[in-house]
């Protein structure tokens, strides 16, 4: 037999130390044993299951490195989820159909250390995957999520938003008296829930009043904005809804359906570091009760709100 | 609105509603969680006793500043978190622990046993009986809320995610010589997004019902939730499993639990809630033994060997029952 050509050799001596070096490096789907993942941040991820079966233990891979502020512990991370079954594939719960991302306290005490994991130490703008058997991938102390099998393993991924101070807010303390049909605001200290008072006649029209003006970043249709928001039904005391009285900031899209109603027009072309007074009337948008994401607020109820801008990321 | 709706062979969990005077955030100093970590059956506690039992009310999870929490937890044996029984009068709870409104409930009770069964009559104690394990928990009313917003013009909360159920009731039985029975349901309740009712819940729950929310499969799900959701265990609490290393249904296990609700949820925030739930563990080659061929002992008598309606825990309420309750001698 003939000796073969020096650059077939080579080749054959390269192919041969790819296929050593290569699943090492973690380029190899079956070595890693995870689930190939594919789409941009901020859309919902096509994800192929491996045919083999899932890892024993929990795994965590930064499929994509955000350019964004690093993820701290104490921080609360707001991100868009989409999780499925290993095992068969069944898509179960994810926020980008939804519209609504969603909050996660990393504490280990209100969802699964996996989430820590995956999460803690990420920059903003990151896409992470994280495997993990059912009963460690949602809730915390091993509880399997409703409907899932205890012995079944759960694929999620993620697409970082960003790490927020629970108590996080666009400026400090103020007050802004009543004026032109908005009633007053009074932020008593850092952090602290805006109150809303002196309320005159119900508004006809959404108003918009800044009460601070943000430098940072624009707000773009489509983009993901994360809030601290306060809501009233018109002339209350009481929040209808806060992010104050839960974990802290949450994302939403900067879409009309998925706000409540007047916050799109109030927010369009704003910037990030704005604290903003809505008002909007209760025939606003009729019959309106929540968004696909369960954002709520009372029926055909005129209802002021201070939202204050803590960030926006294009998605 | 839409009804609800048996979603198939996925349909898990769940649990735990109700009760009374004092809320109990479970920290367990002697817990031991089953191996793998698995605490789907709930508290499973070292000890050297042949039987083990749990029940608890409410556990939420992922929800603002309430922790991982079971509200009224009992458990046998007892632990310092979880006492023997809870029993709530007829006047609505405010459930706000740490601070945090998560709903109101009334009426409520759970109750865990070893060695022993409920009187089949109220007001009578609890009958001694070596070998058995008993868990159940229920309320009148249930109102929860994720977190629980009430609505300022009256009705349905306005919560982002909200499950009001009446007379909810689940209980785990488990006795010398037989496999583990449960029972689970409730009289009527409901599902609610914002203030608006999605879902009715029917009054006779079918085992493991499951749903999405909302039903219209055109449509992102926001919570995935299974009611009466029933799993054996093995004795250490951990799924019994088929061939394949996935959980089976067991007709012979003489361990597992039941869950009322079970719901997991996205939208702003993520959360995890189980209402009512009721867990027992008995080794059977240790409690076999204590089996009665025919039930006419004098200390059993009238003790149904299943529960004999599938929407009503088959014993006396917990208060009534309670007065008799002793601490029965282990049986190793």
């Amino acid at each position: 037999m003939a000796a073969p050509p020096r650059r077939a050799r080579r080749t054959a001596a390269l192919a041969v130390l790819a296929a050593l070096i290569l699943p090492a490096l973690g380029c190899g789907g079956k070595a890693e044993n995870i689930p190939q993942v594919k789409g941009e941040f901020g859309s919902r991820p096509e994800v192929a299951m491996p045919t083999y079966p899932p890892p024993k233990d929990a795994r965590m891979k930064v499929l994509v490195e955000g350019e964004g502020p690093v993820t701290r512990k104490g921080q609360v991370i707001v991100t868009d989820v989409d999780m499925r079954i290993w095992e068969s594939g069944r898509a179960l719960m994810d926020t980008y159909r939804l519209e609504q991302p969603t909050t996660a306290v990393l504490d280990g005490q209100h969802v699964s250390r996996t989430w820590d994991q995956a999460l803690i130490g990420r920059k903003a703008g990151s896409r992470v995957l994280l495997v993990s058997p059912a009963t460690h991938g949602f809730g915390p102390h091993g509880m399997a999520p409703a409907q899932v099998t205890p012995t079944d393993h759960m694929v999620l991924v993620f697409d970082v938003i960003g790490g927020y101070d629970p108590k996080a807010q666009a400026a400090g303390p103020g007050t802004w008296p009543a004026s032109g049909g908005f009633p007053s605001v009074n932020v008593k200290a850092p952090g602290a829930e805006p109150v809303m008072a002196d309320f005159g006649a119900e508004p006809r029209k959404v108003g918009v009043r800044t009460l601070v003006e943000g430098k940072g970043a624009p707000l773009k249709a489509g983009h993901s904005v994360v809030m601290q928001y306060t809501g009233v039904v018109w002339g209350t005391k009481t929040p209808f809804n806060s992010t104050y009285l839960r974990n802290g900031p949450n994302g939403f899209v900067m879409k009309d359906a998925a706000m409540l109603p007047g916050w799109f027009e109030a927010l369009e072309g704003k910037r990030v570091g704005s604290r903003i007074l809505v008002t909007v009337p209760g025939n606003e948008r009729p019959g309106f009760t929540h968004t696909k994401g369960a954002l709520g607020m009372p029926k055909d109820k005129p209802a002021a709100y201070v939202l204050d801008v803590v960030d926006t990321r294009p998605r | 609105m839409a009804s609800w709706r048996i979603s198939g062979s996925r349909a898990l969990l769940t649990a735990g509603v109700a009760l009374t005077a004092v809320f109990t955030a479970t920290l367990p100093a002697q817990a031991a969680h089953a191996p793998g970590g698995v605490d789907d059956w709930g508290t499973v506690v070292d000890t050297k006793d042949c039987v083990q039992a749990d029940a608890w009310l409410v556990r939420v999870k992922g929800l603002g500043k309430i922790i991982d929490t079971k509200l009224f937890q009992s458990h046998y044996p007892t632990t310092p978190q979880a006492p023997k029984q809870h029993a709530g009068g007829r006047e609505l709870i405010n459930l706000a622990p740490m601070g945090i409104g998560l709903g109101k409930v009334s009426a409520l009770y759970s109750r865990a046993m070893g060695h022993a069964h409920p009187a089949t009559t109220s007001g009578k104690g609890d009958v001694p009986a070596r070998g058995e394990v008993y868990a159940d928990a229920g309320g009148a009313a249930v109102d929860i809320g994720l977190p629980y917003i009430q609505n300022p013009a009256g009705g349905t909360q306005l919560s982002p995610f909200g499950v009001h159920v009446e007379g909810i009731t689940v209980s785990a039985y488990s006795q010398p010589g037989k496999p583990v029975a449960f029972t689970g349901g409730a009289a009527r309740g409901y599902i609610s997004v914002a203030g608006t009712r999605i879902i009715d819940i029917p009054p006779i729950w079918a085992v493991n019902l499951g749903v999405r929310i909302p039903e219209d499969y055109t449509q992102a799900p926001l919570a995935l939730a299974t009611t009466n959701e029933q799993v054996t265990t093995d004795v250490k609490g951990n799924p019994t499993k088929g061939p394949n290393g996935a959980y089976k249904y067991d007709p012979k296990a003489t361990s597992g639990y039941v869950n009322g609700i079970h719901a997991s949820v996205l939208g702003t925030d993520v959360a995890d809630v189980t209402v009512v739930h009721a867990a027992v563990l008995r080794d059977p080659k240790i409690t076999d033994k204590f089996a009665v061929a025919p039930r006419a002992a004098s200390d059993r008598a009238g003790v149904p060997a299943r529960p004999l309606s599938k929407s009503c825990a088959p014993f006396a309420p917990p208060r009534t029952a309670a007065a008799g309750m002793k601490d029965t001698s282990s049986c190793w």
